[in-house]
């Protein structure tokens, strides 16, 4: 069934899209929150975590825009799983997770919006398979031992191509006037 | 210093495929799911909807698989199977039993169950308050329905108490508050009828709704020419209203009425006429000894006694299975797998003084997968002799 038809019974309480969209995305979703919560619950407790994310969907729905469910979902997925982390004290296990930027121009200057594009840009500009291996690690925290496993390409190449990924973030939001 | 992972908060992906494993089960997650959303009232309209829905879309789209999608037995009952298999788990493992018990339904059980039934997506509204039912499912003893209960505006449908169908009727002398409540037509019987309330998971335990799993069964009780629960012959389940009983585990059943939810008159056809599937097994003229406590030559404290019971009959389906002998037996169903059958019942002697016993299963077998069978203790059946 198309999305848009699924989102339209979703709007209109029909369980049977709800069920729909399990059925499809249990699996994707699962492994977002997995890769986020990387041991600190129980796979049970992980559990109740994905079922959170479909039911924001069930009480959310008019929010999706069709042919945007999959992003939602991992969207919400990863806020929920760091909600869930820095509730237990736990921090993200990120190979180098911080950019030095000057907290003076982002004030003022900076707006939500710009940001979100200087970041959509840099993340964009990098090309594949840069940008698949930084969004791995970043935005699905998959470990770098994983990414390389997963896409055949050796740890060292994996990290030197994240380094490179957060200089282009570095040098876009520092050139978009950001910093 | 900002964290990357901040910055991609806002950051819309989904195009790489994420298909590492993980140890979470779909199935617990599925059923959690949709055990805490509650369905809206006009179901039959909107499933109507559905199926309309994917006709045409199956016409439109290259995505026939998901187009023909309609929402059958096995997902209005496979959830809570489920969660009757987990209580089971959890109970054994409190209780430190060894005995297997299964994951979840598997598929061929699913399979089973959405052969055994119907959508029936009908909903009833009587003095405010409306009653669907949206899915049956039976063997020959055993059905199973499957109802979504909206109360009058205002009135709270809490978890805890014994939920029941039945209105309290005086004046009865076994059971006063079951009052026959299945009519079959063309003078047909079902013998001995009795059925149980089983609320479901809840959401939100201070709205209005419930859903709940009401089981039928019958001890046929001699009369095993009439009708059936999976037979073509109509029958309607009269409920009188939602009610709460005083719960009191030391007692058989209970009659005191401890709240009246609603009252009214909702009447269900609930005729399935299906195929019957069941394996009778060959266990005539087996006999063995049961102990039983009675009292012996009149003294006051019972005493265990060795009863023979000699074995009519053993019919099994995949809900239910249906014993006849001449006294009580323990029955013991294992499956190729290495898991048991987990089952009750109830049982009614017929006027020949024959005991008919049927046992409930706690969720779907399927009767291909019977190993073998342990009746009493003692004699060991299988299948195929």
């Amino acid at each position: 069934m198309k999305e848009e038809r699924i989102l339209g019974l979703l709007r209109r309480k029909e369980p049977q899209a709800l069920e729909m969209v399990i059925d499809q995305y249990t699996a994707y979703v699962s492994c977002v929150v997995w890769n986020i919560l990387q041991g600190s619950m129980t796979p049970a407790d992980a559990e109740e975590v994905v079922c959170d994310v479909f039911l924001a969907l069930w009480n959310q729905a008019e929010q999706v825009q069709s042919g945007r469910l999959k992003a939602w979902l991992a969207a919400v997925a990863r806020n929920q799983a760091r909600h869930k982390l820095r509730q237990l004290g736990k921090d993200l296990k990120l190979e180098e997770d911080f950019l030095e930027l000057s907290e003076d121009g982002l004030e003022g200057n900076l707006i939500a919006q710009e940001e979100r594009q200087a970041v959509r840009q840099a993340v964009e500009d990098l090309g594949e398979p840069d940008r698949e291996i930084f969004l791995r690690h970043y935005y699905y925290i998959q470990p770098i031992e994983e990414i390389s496993r997963e896409m055949g390409i050796n740890l060292s190449t994996v990290k030197s191509k994240l380094r490179r990924g957060r200089q282009k973030l570095k040098t876009m939001l520092q050139e978009g006037g950001t910093v | 210093m900002r964290k990357i992972s901040d910055l991609l908060d806002d950051y819309q992906e989904d195009t790489i495929q994420m298909t590492g494993k993980t140890p979470l089960s779909p199935d617990r997650i599925k059923q959690l799911t949709m055990g805490k959303i509650q369905a809206p009232k006009r179901r039959h309209l909107a499933l109507s909807k559905i199926a309309a829905i994917a006709a045409a879309v199956s016409l439109l789209t290259v995505t026939a698989a998901a187009a023909e999608y309609v929402w059958g037995v096995k997902d209005w009952f496979g959830p809570a199977f489920n969660s009757r298999v987990n209580q089971i788990r959890e109970s054994y493992e409190r209780n430190d039993v060894d005995i297997q018990v299964p994951e979840n339904l598997d598929q061929g059980q699913l399979d089973i169950l959405e052969s055994m039934g119907q959508v029936k997506n009908e909903t009833i509204t009587s003095n405010g308050a409306s009653i669907t039912l949206q899915a049956v499912c039976s063997d020959e003893y055993v059905m199973h329905l499957y109802f979504q209960v909206e109360a009058p505006e205002g009135v709270v449908l809490p978890d805890g108490p014994s939920y029941s169908f039945q209105e309290p009727v005086r004046g009865g002398f076994y059971s006063p508050r079951r009052s026959r409540q299945i009519t079959v037509a063309d003078h047909k019987s079902l013998g001995m009828t009795d059925m149980r309330l089983q609320v479901q998971p809840d959401a939100d335990p201070t709205d209005n709704k419930k859903t709940f799993i009401l089981t039928l069964y019958r001890v046929p009780n001699g009369n095993a020419g009439s009708a059936k629960f999976n037979d073509s012959v109509k029958k309607t389940l009269n409920i009188n209203g939602l009610f709460a009983y005083e719960r009191d585990d030391y007692k058989f059943q209970t009659d005191t009425l401890e709240q009246t939810f609603f009252q009214g008159d909702f009447d269900f056809d609930i005729t399935n006429a299906v195929e019957s599937k069941r394996v009778d097994m060959d266990v005539k003229g087996l006999t063995f000894e049961y102990p039983v406590r009675k009292r012996v030559d009149g003294k006051k404290q019972l005493e265990t006694e060795l009863m023979a019971v000699t074995v009519e009959s053993l019919r099994i389906g995949p809900l239910s299975a249906e014993w006849v002998g001449d006294g009580m037996a323990y029955l013991e169903i294992y499956m190729k797998d290495g898991t048991k059958a987990h089952s009750d019942g109830g049982r009614a002697m017929d006027k020949d003084g024959k005991w008919h016993e049927t046992r409930i299963f706690y969720i779907p077998i399927d009767i291909g997968q019977i190993d073998y069978v342990v009746i009493g203790g003692v004699h060991k059946i299988y299948p195929n002799q």
